[in-house]
């Protein structure tokens, strides 16, 4: 694990570059010191109202969170709840899984190994614990989808997932599952119906209404939770935000 | 709506902003080009009211002299036969007879022609022409037009009046000539039945008081008076629209008096007003366009910017902003947001821009 981290490393070390704020705020950490600070100032806070207004965390459950479309930014909402959820609550252990095989994610941006995967696991029959990976916070893991499928067919949709979120479930307070968009690919469906809850993503400015409203309606009404907006911004100038009272 | 109006409006401010900058940009440069410098001319005139035949000539009292002589100036120039009347006094005079030529006269008295009002008795016209030359000769011949149309119709108002007050005296003299008749054969029947030496001088003082005597021979001497005193009214009637024609040329003369003669213009100018109206109207259209397409901005945004925008009944639990980091290359802009998020966790941000 930390040879696979090693690269980041390197990598975040010149994160400073990157940063609104003080450089020196950042906090920036090798692996087994105190993990990084938020690189949004406040970003935790937002994270922090969004699963208190969801009504998780503070119990165990197995979250999905989706969207209608693909590029809505469901990875980084799931992260930064998982993240979030992870550091406010030290004796949770949080998982964060991801199962969109389309367009992977996770393993690329920890610079780890993709495999094994969700879905290696899925097809070999091994427990999922082989393809979880360990992070900066000690509390949470993650699951990427892993490599391409070695069997033809859609591994999501075999019976074994529902065994795997199940003990998922056994060994961890929160899961959080990191869906593909439902409009695109069926198999968001099939495994929201597995989750206890479940979250839409919604990119604002971008994803039509119409839309949403489809993907909504895909869902069991008793799961929906809510949506997240992500990514709104004001175009208006913010002197004129506050003379109009906007 | 005021917050969608203006969240498209700053949305898309450069799209919105283009039009009205834009299209006055294009439009100036030709509103220039296509207005050439011309020459200015113009002629004061001191005008009275005009003096028609007869006291009850039907003008109106309300109006200036400088607004009737003006309205009637105006109204002329719209006609083709004033319009050829000028022309034939300008160098544009070839351009008479031919339909386009006409057309072209038509369109220089049109646009180049003004008439204004300096009080109550100058009328000032003016004229713009692409030479000095044309706006000098235009600027003469009209007066000299209106002038010559004014005196003839002076001129053909009072033969008109004189004739018809000279074919009133002709008929009286002709009543006075039968009345006499009537009553010379009467006296000349009644001499010749009683007393042949009265019948042949009816002015012998018998005769008076025979026609004392006589109805007949009374109203026969009354109808030779009534004629001859309307013979006396028609005659005087000749003589008085005699005078009055007379009187009023004159007067019109005196009525119509240039002040400033028109002079050779020497330095052409650009008619600012013309130049400008195009840019503001282009100004003006831009406008419209810009609404329009803001509107249609507004009307076609089917997304989810706000929770005012997400259907009843569904719950929004929060709102993430724009989060984005500094001088990251703009296609890891979505990939470095999300390792950002990530790296408490331990995830490893892409290299930024400057090292790459």
């Amino acid at each position: 694990m930390s040879s696979q981290l090693s690269d980041g490393q390197a990598v975040a070390a010149g994160a400073d570059t990157y940063l609104h704020t003080n450089p020196g705020e950042a906090g920036l950490s090798t692996l087994g010191q105190a993990p990084r600070e938020w690189l949004f100032p406040g970003a935790d806070e937002v994270f922090r109202n969004i699963y208190t207004r969801a009504g998780t965390g503070f119990t165990s459950e197995v979250l999905a969170v989706c969207s209608a479309i693909a590029g809505e930014g469901k990875t980084t909402i799931s992260l930064g709840l998982a993240v979030t959820i992870a550091q406010d609550f030290p004796e949770s252990r949080v998982l964060l899984v991801e199962t969109d095989y389309h367009r992977p994610a996770l393993a690329k941006d920890f610079e780890m190994e993709a495999t094994p995967g969700l879905v290696d696991c899925i097809v070999s029959g091994e427990p999922f614990q082989v393809a979880c990976r360990a992070t900066f916070l000690e509390n949470f893991h993650v699951v990427p989808v892993g490599g391409a499928s070695p069997v033809p067919g859609r591994p999501l949709r075999s019976s074994r997932i529902a065994g795997v979120i199940d003990a998922m479930r056994q060994s961890y307070d929160m899961v959080i599952l990191d869906l593909p968009p439902i409009l695109v690919n069926s198999d968001a469906v099939l495994l929201t119906d597995l989750a206890d809850g479940a979250i839409v993503v919604v990119r604002s400015g971008v994803t039509p209404l119409n839309l949403v409203n489809k993907a909504v309606e895909q869902l069991e009404e008793s799961k929906m939770r809510g949506i997240v907006l992500n990514g709104t911004r004001s175009a208006v100038p913010g002197w004129l935000q506050r003379l109009v009272g906007m | 709506m005021i917050k969608k109006l203006l969240e498209a409006f700053f949305r898309h401010k450069w799209l919105l902003v283009l039009p009205p900058i834009l299209i006055p940009g294009i439009a100036t440069p030709i509103a220039v080009a296509s207005t050439p410098p011309v020459y200015d001319a113009a002629v004061n005139v001191w005008v009275e009211r005009p003096r028609f035949l007869g006291p009850q000539d039907g003008a109106n009292q309300w109006l200036t002299p400088s607004q009737i002589e003006s309205n009637r100036l105006v109204e002329l120039l719209r006609t083709r036969a004033f319009s050829a009347e000028i022309a034939k006094r300008t160098s544009l005079a070839a351009l008479v007879g031919s339909s386009a030529g006409e057309t072209r006269i038509e369109d220089v008295l049109t646009r180049g022609v003004s008439i204004g009002r300096a009080g109550d008795h100058v009328l000032i016209i003016g004229v713009q022409a692409p030479t000095a030359q044309i706006a000098y000769e235009l600027c003469t011949a009209i007066v000299d037009a209106y002038q010559e149309k004014t005196a003839t119709d002076q001129a053909d108002q009072s033969a008109v009046a004189v004739s018809f007050y000279q074919s009133q005296a002709q008929d009286a003299d002709q009543r006075v000539a039968k009345a006499s008749q009537d009553l010379r054969r009467y006296l000349s029947v009644l001499a010749a039945s009683s007393d042949p030496t009265a019948a042949t001088d009816p002015a012998l003082p018998d005769n008076t008081r025979i026609t004392t005597l006589d109805p007949k021979l009374n109203a026969l001497q009354g109808s030779l008076q009534d004629a001859q005193t309307a013979a006396n009214a028609a005659r005087s009637a000749v003589a008085g629209a005699q005078r009055e024609a007379s009187a009023s040329v004159q007067g019109q003369q005196l009525g119509f008096q240039v002040l400033d003669p028109a002079r050779m213009p020497t330095t052409a100018t650009r008619p600012i007003k013309k130049i400008i109206v195009y840019p503001i109207a282009a100004a003006v259209v831009g406008l419209g366009l810009t609404a329009i397409l803001l509107a249609l901005l507004v009307a076609g945004d089917r997304s989810v910017r706000s929770e005012t925008d997400v259907t009843p009944g569904l719950r929004v639990l929060g709102a993430i902003p724009s989060l984005t980091l500094k001088r990251v290359p703009k296609q890891l802009g979505a990939v470095a947001t999300r390792r950002a998020m990530g790296s408490p966790a331990g995830m490893a941000l892409p290299a930024p821009a400057r090292a790459r």
